[in-house]
């Protein structure tokens, strides 16, 4: 079980933080190396151009991923600092089944669509199913962090302590 | 339009209800309404890649957050504080005005209300705090001047808009300068008067060799709006490869003459350059999915149809859009309350013949000002965290300040030229 854990948090570490953070800087080099050669060398090369877009698109939806890993996602919590830990609990779990349901259900329709993709980028040919696939992969990663933590909290539920494991201030639990 | 519009709209209140994050309660609800419409998957796919990649000018978003986390971690905030309160000298209340000039700089270089809130802020509640002024007070002045952020170019908000609105971003940069004047004039005023009456301290007499040698240290610094906006005006470079030239200029300043960062700090740097993205990007994609939704559903038609027989004027509907939107930012996240509904207004915007880079700009700011007014204004909650000070100081304190704002805002709805005067300059 833990090996499993630890094989979990490496992977999640590299879907979530590292490859993200690798193709944002292939972004911002393809942009400097855009600008040297249009205005310094005035010899322009397409390719950076698409390569910061193809690299925008991954950047943007695993970003998204390291957002919800982290609980930086605006949300609206009027109603839920107004409830007692126990209510909370409850929309918590409700928030996660929620997501667990719709997000699932789009993920088989997702990848069935991109495996007969044929369409590839116009200057260096990649294939787009390989810049698309960052959406289901979105929807994934949303919903395994949304099983494990319904898990956490209905653990906490059913010692009746109700309150939040995960992303506490002692520390993280992020598998 | 049929019932099934009230799928996703529905989710979306669900998601307000729960505490779901936004962005995922608008892709669950565009991913039932799919569902429920019989559509295929491969369309939202297609919806959010497709939009993505079609939206060039919104990579310029994580290339301005980079920059300003970049800015907020080397300690630059130092160097453009100490020039500002040499700018200032002997006034009383000169820290409040010092806090207007350096958000107005800051604002060149960042183009978010939260980073200079974050940044700028623990520097200036700090000095404030020790020259003897009220921490409400401070803690209000920060949070207020930092609407002037995205008001200012750069621009994150900008950016989204033009993406929405297919404004030129150079002319919604430009036409934000003069707003950002009028902004730092009232908020100047306000701190003259309240100067006055709380007999606020006096500022440090400044030297001339002092004030030299605050500049030179100032120099490589306020140079990064000058690269950005000139790259922008000159047409040298579009707005995203500036913010690509200005990220790099400031990892160079930092790295090469200030000497204030370190590869373990730009490890950090980039971390929180992707959450933000990534909070972003969440609720584009969710908007992807509303905005696909809404035009299938014909709703900017029904909209301008209502609305056109109930509102006569462009005066009453710049009022009702101003009120409804001062009502939505207490509400919604800025993000929430510009993709979802702002699209929705836009058909009315273009049926009233008014600019849309003047109600890009007025929009902005009183989403800015939304930033401002509880229960969600972030920076109400950023600043007051800051100055460790009750929420309900906070907002006793801050709204003056809002209503200062809203004069503001008044004159720029109901000026046009105070946004379109410079943009007629931008080709």
């Amino acid at each position: 079980m833990r090996l499993l854990k630890k094989f979990a948090r490496l992977f999640a570490d590299f879907i979530e933080i590292h490859l993200p953070i690798a193709i944002f800087v292939a972004l911002f080099l393809a942009f400097l190396i855009n600008v040297f050669f249009r205005y310094v060398v005035r010899n322009p090369q397409p390719w950076t151009f698409e390569l910061s877009i193809i690299a925008f698109v991954i950047v943007g939806l695993l970003g998204s991923c390291t957002a919800y890993r982290k609980e930086d996602h605006v949300v609206f919590d009027l109603l839920y600092t107004r409830l007692d830990p126990r209510g909370q609990s409850v929309l918590r779990m409700l928030s996660y089944v929620l997501v667990i349901v719709m997000f699932s259900a789009a993920i088989p329709g997702s990848v069935w669509y991109l495996l007969r993709l044929r369409a590839v980028t116009s200057i260096m040919r990649i294939p787009l199913r390989f810049v698309f696939v960052s959406f289901p992969i979105l929807l994934a990663s949303t919903v395994l962090r949304s099983a494990y933590r319904l898990v956490l909290d209905i653990k906490a539920f059913k010692r009746k302590t109700y309150v939040q494991t995960y992303n506490t201030e002692s520390g993280d639990t992020l598998i | 339009m049929s019932w099934y519009l009230l799928i996703p709209f529905g989710f979306l209140i669900v998601a307000f209800v729960i505490r779901m994050p936004i962005g995922l309660g608008m892709l669950a609800g565009s991913i039932a309404y799919y569902l429920a419409r019989g559509l295929s998957m491969g369309s939202l796919v297609n919806t959010v890649g497709y939009g993505l990649t079609n939206a060039y000018i919104l990579i310029a978003i994580p290339l301005f957050v980079f920059t300003a986390n970049v800015m907020n971690s080397s300690q630059v905030t130092d160097k453009i504080f100490d020039f500002a309160r040499s700018v200032i000298g002997r006034k009383h209340g000169a820290t409040g005005y010092v806090n207007i000039i350096a958000s107005l700089i800051f604002a060149g270089m960042t183009g978010s209300a939260v980073a200079d809130a974050s940044g700028l802020g623990t520097l200036e509640i700090s000095q404030m705090k020790k020259e003897g002024y009220d921490l409400p007070f401070s803690c209000a002045i920060t949070a207020s001047t930092a609407v002037i952020g995205p008001i200012f170019p750069p621009s994150i908000p900008f950016v989204i808009y033009a993406m929405l609105s297919g404004a030129s971003v150079g002319k919604l940069f430009m036409g934000g300068m003069i707003p950002a004047i009028i902004l730092c004039i009232v908020m100047g005023v306000y701190v003259y008067f309240i100067s006055k009456k709380r007999n606020y301290p006096i500022g440090e007499k400044v030297s001339f060799k002092h004030f030299l040698n605050s500049t030179f240290k100032a120099v490589p610094a306020l140079l990064t709006p000058v690269i950005l906006l000139l790259g922008i005006y000159t047409g040298l470079m579009t707005p995203t490869e500036a913010g690509a030239v200005a990220a790099a200029y400031t990892l160079l300043i930092s790295f090469l003459i200030y000497r204030t960062l370190n590869f373990r700090a730009l490890g950090k740097i980039l971390l929180d350059t992707l959450r933000t993205t990534g909070a972003i990007f969440l609720v584009i994609a969710g908007a992807y999915g509303f905005s696909f939704i809404i035009t299938s559903e014909q709703v900017s038609k029904i909209v301008v149809d209502v609305m056109s027989g109930i509102v006569s004027s462009p005066w009453v509907f710049l009022l009702a859009v101003n009120i409804l939107f001062l009502i939505l930012g207490a509400l919604v996240d800025v993000n929430v309350s510009q993709l979802v509904f702002v699209p929705i207004i836009l058909p009315l915007v273009r049926y009233f013949g008014i600019d849309p880079v003047h109600f890009g700009v007025m929009i902005v700011l009183n989403m800015m000002i939304g930033l401002l007014t509880p229960p969600f204004g972030m920076l109400l909650f950023v600043t007051a965290g800051i100055g460790r000070i009750s929420l309900k100081d906070m907002i006793r304190e801050t709204l003056p300040l809002i209503g200062v704002l809203l004069i503001a805002l008044g004159i720029i709805t109901y000026i046009p030229d105070t946004v379109l005067f410079l943009t007629s300059y931008v080709r």
